[in-house]
């Protein structure tokens, strides 16, 4: 059983920032991006400078899994993308 | 109370004549605005009908072939302030009664100066020759302004009998009252101070009321208010002569931000805070320009007073070509810090709860948000920060 903490119910609004953001992304054979479409470009992935793999809250029904890519592409911008393990879907996200 | 009334009769005039000898010959009419009307401050010897107080359109109708000319207040004032200075060098008791009359205490300052001549003396060296001063001594003020009014000028004047007598003959127009006062004593036939001395006081006073007491009192030659010294304010003033005149207003703040550099250098404005600037400007063919600026928080440092003045001035239309500027720092502090509030932050918290408040009372939810760190540790980025409502 969770304790009444006694405080009063609050109205306040509470949002997480740096949520995931939708991605297209073309791999090669070994899963690393090939190219990131951006603002309706795609944009070629000139180098990957970093990779690591998440696993977390794995007592959830959703774990978090997820195999993270900082690239950079066109013009020296960095970006950094995920691929969630459990539905292969890929997103943004800034580090 | 023994005092000496300086007297410098149409000072205006005579230093529009300084500027310009062939006023001289001429009769001037030295005109003010005030709103949309133009009022005479000063006006020739000569021209024994205008007053100050007429419209311009009155002044001109009984004085037609006079010359108007625009009062240049700043300067008058600047002169005026000078020989108060002077004044106040020989006594340290000096009262401005307006431009061009100063009441200066001679009490108790004999022995300093040896004798009452060798002080009336100074008194009259202290203003310059060409402004022809008149000096008038005598017990309180009035008798001692009468007296200023018998003399030539550059002479003083005492009257030697007894101050009743003295004052008897005078008009009572020299009385400082309202015009309408003194034309309804006319109306009753009381024409000289004397008329009014023979009457007691009660029926004088019945029907003029506070003002009756006072004006039955000057007539016996006796006035007992005080002097009241004027206030020597500290003052830091810098100023700059234009190699040309300048018309535009970035030019204007370049000079500014150089004399505000060169009073805020001084050593004497160490650690020290201002309350008021004042610009003075002279314009080319035009009435000295002035500007006075209020700082709402004491400035103590260059570009905290340059940005208020450039926000004053912000909008300002240049009067003409400038050809020098002065700057004054006045209203200086005299402790070297400023306070600051122990609650400051608490106030500020206050204030903005309340803004708050209204804020959700208008819009029906508190729309201020902070960003809070929620998880800094996690590894999952979207856990870390999050935004929450702000309620302080």
């Amino acid at each position: 059983m969770v304790k009444d903490t006694g405080k009063a119910s609050s109205s306040g609004y509470i949002r997480s920032l740096n949520q995931p953001i939708d991605v297209s992304v073309k791999i090669d054979e070994t899963g690393s991006p090939l190219v990131i479409k951006l603002r309706g470009r795609w944009l070629k992935v000139e180098s990957v400078d970093d990779r690591w793999r998440i696993d977390d809250e794995w007592w959830r029904d959703e774990p978090v899994s997820r195999n993270y890519f900082s690239c950079v592409v066109d013009e020296g911008i960095k970006v950094a993308v995920f691929q969630n393990l459990g539905t292969k879907q890929w997103y943004r996200q800034r580090m | 109370m023994h005092v000496a009334c300086v007297l410098i009769d149409h000072l205006p005039f005579k230093l529009e004549v300084r500027r310009d000898p062939g006023l001289r010959k001429r009769r001037a009419i030295i005109v003010q605005r005030h709103g949309s009307r133009r009022i005479v401050l000063d006006a020739s010897p000569s021209a024994h009908s205008v007053f100050p107080g007429m419209s311009l359109q009155e002044a001109l109708a009984c004085c037609k072939d006079a010359v108007p000319i625009e009062a240049d207040s700043a300067s008058y004032e600047q002169e005026f302030s000078t020989i108060l200075l002077r004044l106040g060098d020989r006594s340290p008791v000096v009262e401005s009664a307006g431009l061009g009359y100063a009441y200066v205490g001679l009490d108790g300052l004999q022995d300093t100066y040896g004798s009452e001549e060798k002080l009336i003396e100074l008194l009259l060296q202290a203003v310059p020759p060409y402004l022809g001063t008149q000096i008038g001594v005598s017990e309180g003020k009035f008798p001692a302004y009468l007296a200023a009014l018998s003399a030539g000028p550059g002479r003083a004047h005492k009257p030697t009998q007894r101050l009743t007598e003295y004052v008897a003959p005078w008009s009572v127009d020299v009385l400082p009252i309202e015009w309408e006062i003194k034309t309804r004593l006319h109306s009753f036939g009381l024409n000289t101070l004397g008329q009014v001395a023979e009457r007691s006081i009660g029926p004088i006073q019945a029907q003029f009321g506070k003002v009756g007491a006072r004006i039955w009192h000057l007539a016996q030659g006796i006035d007992d208010t005080p002097l009241i010294p004027q206030r020597v304010e500290e003052e830091m003033k810098e100023s700059l002569t234009f190699a040309a005149p300048i018309v535009e207003v970035t030019a204007l703040f370049v000079a500014v931000d150089n004399l505000l550099g060169r009073i805020f250098a001084r050593i004497e404005m160490r650690g020290r805070y201002s309350r008021m600037a004042s610009l003075e400007a002279t314009v080319y063919n035009k009435p000295t320009w002035q500007r006075r600026v209020i700082f709402k928080t004491p400035v103590g440092d260059r570009s905290q007073a340059l940005f208020v003045i450039k926000a004053s001035l912000e909008g300002v239309a240049m009067p003409g070509p400038l050809e020098d500027i002065s700057l004054t720092l006045g209203e200086l502090t005299g402790e070297s810090g400023q306070h600051e509030s122990l609650f400051r932050d608490v106030r500020q918290r206050q204030r903005l709860g309340q803004a708050i408040s209204q804020l959700k009372v208008s819009q029906g939810r508190n729309p201020i948000y902070q960003i809070r760190e929620v998880e800094p540790w996690s590894r999952i980025p979207e856990r870390r920060v999050a935004l929450v409502t702000y309620d302080p």
